[in-house]
């Protein structure tokens, strides 16, 4: 009895030391945020409860108001905020939208190129992608495509080999019964696809949904690659670039840091179940 | 009616090929075709970008980027280094392991530890660089203040290039344990509770049965987190390439004393920095794909004596 409460004891040192290694890093960030100014910020040593005048919004403030576009005065962060917006509606929408049409056709339809199509997408999955990087900048920068949203929006918006294989091992378990009940009615496949398959896997869509969110919202390498001009830029990419030119105002940096977290971490709280379902049923396919 | 029916498969036939067909397409188009291109490419001469000016090598000449490419002792700086940085990934699994036992027992606040440790997965690359650019600080960082308390003088993280790597793959760690962990977990929530209390009955100790059963049983996981992080660890690259980018005070682009060239990184160079170095860049993303092949397969090979699949 006594070995179980010793082990019990260390459980809880081990996991909370943890926790607090990942705490500790959010609450600087927060905390420096709200520090009144630069010399606060970086105080050596490190001011970890700021008090009266120590504390301000001035960082937030100015993301806004001292980082702007040259050519248009305009918010760089509301602009980057409101790109970011503009890549990510079609590339979730339309990428779940063909995922789940395939895996569809790949859990209940029968036609002849069905095995083949399924092994070309496999193949796939298992390309280092890194190889395309060079090549597909290549071919964009020829068709003048480099410095538009083309490269970010298009090609994700076909689905993905992986949303493909999830979602198809969902449809795979809606029963047959039903879809024939259905084709009794006169529902054609189109028909089907609308009034049965999709609204039965919304939990499916959604968990599915969250993971492409998380990783376009958060795309850095892509917008890094193609986007040239300061008003074309995404969120992530104005934040580098914002953090790179203001290495001496570490609050308005941190300040910046949280504007462009919270989204995510709002969502994360909120759907925290559905996250965890995505990777867990999508990752150990393997 | 018999018309109707097959009217019916022929209308499936159809259908079915259509919507299966808009990823197999897009990968088509997306991935062939890039794919392709880049084998010509290193191949190739590549003055710039210009696709006109592309010229396929001669017949004598055909491995001269690759040639380039693996006699300059950069390359064998940036894979060195990738390998470095590759340790991130076995101690990230081991702590996740460790992580996810601890949190299948019976205890209070699991579902708080499990939101905690996963929230760095849904902060962007950008956020995270920039915390721990704060965080690695000479001055006021916490992590110097900490080895503060043990009598340790600051060090100089980001611009010393014997710890410019420790920092990297702490950073990596620490980004990387939520995901490892959340696979972990579910695997262990499908040990059946049965073959634990066996193992009671046979008098086993915590530790024996962690060796003897959760181990084992958690083999597949553990190797497919380790090959999936295997892939990505060879492709590691964002995470060096925004620290240097939020960080303007580095010495070199590439971390101090190039620390922090991954073999991405070397490519990217090549790519966009250099003139002329397209090819080069195609080249080396074949060797990189060449030594990712040859280390998955021997992942593969180990792995048939090491995995316990337990399903029959």
């Amino acid at each position: 009895m006594t070995r179980r409460k010793v082990l019990k004891i260390v459980t809880h040192i081990v996991l909370s030391l943890t926790a607090l290694a990942y705490i500790i890093p959010f609450y600087i960030v927060f905390i420096t945020a709200f520090k009144a100014n630069n010399a606060v910020a970086t105080a050596t040593p490190f001011i970890w409860f700021p008090v009266g005048d120590q504390l301000g919004v001035q960082g937030f403030i100015d993301v806004f108001k001292t980082y702007t576009i040259f050519s248009t005065g305009k918010s760089m962060v509301a602009t980057g905020f409101k790109n970011t917006l503009i890549i990510i509606v079609p590339v979730i929408v339309g990428g779940m939208f063909s995922s789940s049409l395939a895996a569809y056709a790949f859990a209940k339809m029968k036609f002849r190129l069905k095995k083949a199509m399924f092994t070309t997408l496999m193949f796939s999955m298992m390309l280092p992608g890194i190889i395309l990087l060079i090549p597909s900048y290549f071919v964009y920068d020829n068709l003048a495509l480099t410095n538009t949203f083309f490269p970010l929006i298009v090609p994700p918006m076909f689905g993905s080999a992986l949303g493909v294989f999830f979602l198809r091992q969902y449809y795979t378990g809606i029963p047959d019964e039903l879809l024939e009940a259905a084709k009794m009615d006169g529902l054609g496949h189109f028909g089907i696809y609308f009034r049965i398959v999709l609204p039965l896997s919304i939990p499916a869509l959604i968990a599915q949904g969250l993971l492409g969110l998380v990783a376009t919202y958060n795309d850095y390498l892509n917008p890094l690659i193609y986007l040239l001009d300061e008003e074309k830029y995404t969120l992530q990419i104005a934040l580098s670039m914002f953090a790179s030119g203001n290495t001496n105002s570490l609050h308005t940096v941190m300040a910046g840091s949280i504007i462009a977290m919270l989204p995510m971490l709002i969502i994360y709280f909120l759907l925290q179940k559905h996250f965890v379902n995505g990777l867990t049923m999508s990752g150990m396919k393997g | 009616m018999k018309s109707k029916r097959k009217n019916y498969k022929r209308r499936e036939e159809l259908l079915g090929t259509f919507f299966a067909s808009l990823p197999v397409i897009g990968f088509l188009v997306f991935g062939i075709v890039p794919l392709v291109l880049s084998f010509i490419m290193s191949f190739s001469y590549m003055p710039s970008f210009d696709i006109r000016a592309m010229k396929v090598l001669e017949w004598g000449k055909l491995f001269n980027n690759y040639r380039t490419v693996l006699t300059d002792p950069l390359f064998y700086k940036s894979v060195g280094n990738t390998l470095y940085a590759a340790l991130a990934l076995p101690l990230s699994i081991i702590i996740a392991l460790i992580l996810a036992v601890l949190l299948n027992q019976k205890i209070k606040g699991k579902k708080f530890y499990r939101t905690i440790f996963f929230i760095p997965y849904v902060c962007s690359i950008v956020a995270v660089t920039l915390m721990w650019r704060t965080l690695l600080n000479r001055n006021y960082g916490a992590i110097n203040q900490f080895l503060g308390l043990f009598g340790i003088e600051p060090i100089a993280w980001l611009t010393d290039d014997r710890f410019y790597m420790p920092a990297m793959i702490l950073m990596s760690i620490w980004c990387s344990v939520g995901f490892n962990l959340i696979l972990y977990s579910a695997a262990l929530t499908n040990i059946s509770p049965t073959i634990y209390e066996a193992a009671d009955i046979d008098g086993a100790g915590p530790v024996r049965k962690f060796f003897s059963i959760t181990l084992p049983l958690l083999s597949p996981t553990t190797f497919y987190l380790f090959i999936v992080g295997m892939i990505g660890a060879l492709q590691e690259f964002v995470r060096f390439q925004s620290m240097n980018a939020v960080n303007s005070s580095l010495i070199s682009p590439t971390g101090p004393n190039n620390a922090g060239l991954t073999i991405v990184f070397y490519l990217y160079n090549l790519a966009f920095s250099q003139a002329g170095g397209l090819g080069l860049a195609a080249a080396t993303s074949w060797i990189l794909a060449i030594i990712t092949i040859i280390l998955t397969i021997f992942s593969f090979r180990i792995s048939r004596k090491a995995i316990y699949y337990d399903q029959a």
